[in-house]
């Protein structure tokens, strides 16, 4: 069968169609809850802002407790940095709500969602690397702010200690670098290449 | 603008759309569903932004393709050609020959990529060349090509589920 046929007997059965939801359903149903990838991604974004309001508040307490040279610059440094991906998460958030409302053509909605995934994955790993420098520099501030004000400690191999806090350190690195990769393809990288494979289906000619 | 009312009276009498997309994309009554809630949710955020350049029913398919095409589900399901929905060609007083040949042609049509489906649902719905170019964000010419190859895989599909 051609499908110019089959287009043929649908329009004269077409008219015996019949699906009706009450206007009840119909409210209900845009009231109810979204579950689209775009909404995912605005709760982690918001779950993001609450890690970072909790490193800027770890960071006024280390201010206020340890009123040492050494601890300010690296309190002021990580409200810094939280502040600075702070306007980065925002822009992307106020960005994933235009894109939410607008009903562009195909093309243009896949090309958003696939940006949005990318800059996401992208903004995820950058937090991962930003959560781990901090840590590494906490560490390394309290581990030598505890040793230097210990008394009973009289010999102390510093040479060692920072060899295995190092080794230590890029063991962690490596395991979050793997982990954040194997996570985020987990959650998106299936439904990324789907979407790039659709639209790389829509502009081959 | 739409009041939420008149929102929910165009959709009223255009939600044969949204149920056409639901039936073309998803196998599952739950995943249909799934997807009828999505499209509507989002016709709805959308709505402030329809200022009638285009028929509702136009604005409400971009809106359906949209969805079901960047449709997300942690578990993707694969499509069994045995849940096919086959109770559209039986309303037809048809002959038999004709109904297996319409079975066969939607066996092929569900074989088809996300993009060819739309691409066919379209022109099912009678869009010319040029607005499915609308809708999908292609040139009608880039259409016309798509359409043609499209033609000779679902004449060639279609005989193998015969």
């Amino acid at each position: 069968m051609e499908l110019d046929e089959f287009k043929q007997i649908l329009q004269s059965i077409k008219s015996e169609e019949h699906f009706v939801h009450s206007d009840e359903t119909l409210q209900r149903i845009i009231h109810s809850k979204t579950s689209s990838v775009i909404d995912k991604i605005k709760k982690s974004i918001v779950f993001e802002f609450a890690v970072g309001i909790i490193f800027i508040a770890a960071s006024i307490w280390t201010w206020f407790s340890y009123p040492g040279g050494y601890v300010r610059p690296f309190s002021m440094l990580t409200i810094m940095l939280c502040c600075y991906f702070f306007i980065y998460l925002f822009n992307l958030y106020r960005k994933m709500n235009t894109y939410e409302s607008a009903s562009p053509a195909v093309r243009e909605k896949l090309q958003q969602v696939i940006n949005i995934l990318q800059e996401f994955v992208r903004v995820y790993f950058q937090l991962s690397i930003l959560v781990l420098l901090i840590a590494f520099i906490f560490g390394l501030i309290t581990g030598y702010l505890r040793v230097a004000g210990d008394a009973a400690i009289i010999k102390f191999n510093w040479q060692r200690a920072l060899f295995l806090y190092i080794g230590w350190f890029a063991i962690w690195s490596v395991f979050t670098y793997f982990f954040s990769k194997w996570y985020v393809k987990r959650l998106y990288g299936n439904y990324l290449q789907q979407l790039k494979g659709h639209l790389k289906d829509l502009e081959n000619g | 603008m739409y009041s939420e009312q008149e929102f929910i009276n165009a959709v009223r009498d255009n939600q044969n759309i949204v149920h056409k997309v639901c039936n073309l994309y998803m196998q599952h009554d739950g995943d249909k569903e799934d997807l009828f809630q999505e499209i509507l949710l989002n016709a709805w955020k959308g709505i402030k932004n329809f200022k009638g350049e285009a028929k509702f029913s136009t604005w409400l398919y971009r809106v359906a393709l949209n969805t079901a095409i960047t449709f997300y589900r942690k578990d993707q399901r694969k499509v069994a050609f045995s849940e096919l929905n086959e109770q559209q060609v039986s309303v037809a007083e048809n002959t038999q020959g004709e109904e297996d040949q319409m079975i066969a042609m939607y066996k092929a049509i569900s074989t088809l990529s996300n993009i060819d489906k739309a691409l066919v649902m379209l022109y099912l719905e009678n869009y010319d060349y040029l607005e499915i170019g609308h809708i999908m964000g292609i040139t009608a010419n880039n259409v016309a090509v798509k359409m043609n190859r499209i033609k000779i895989k679902l004449k060639e599909y279609s005989k193998k589920y015969l």
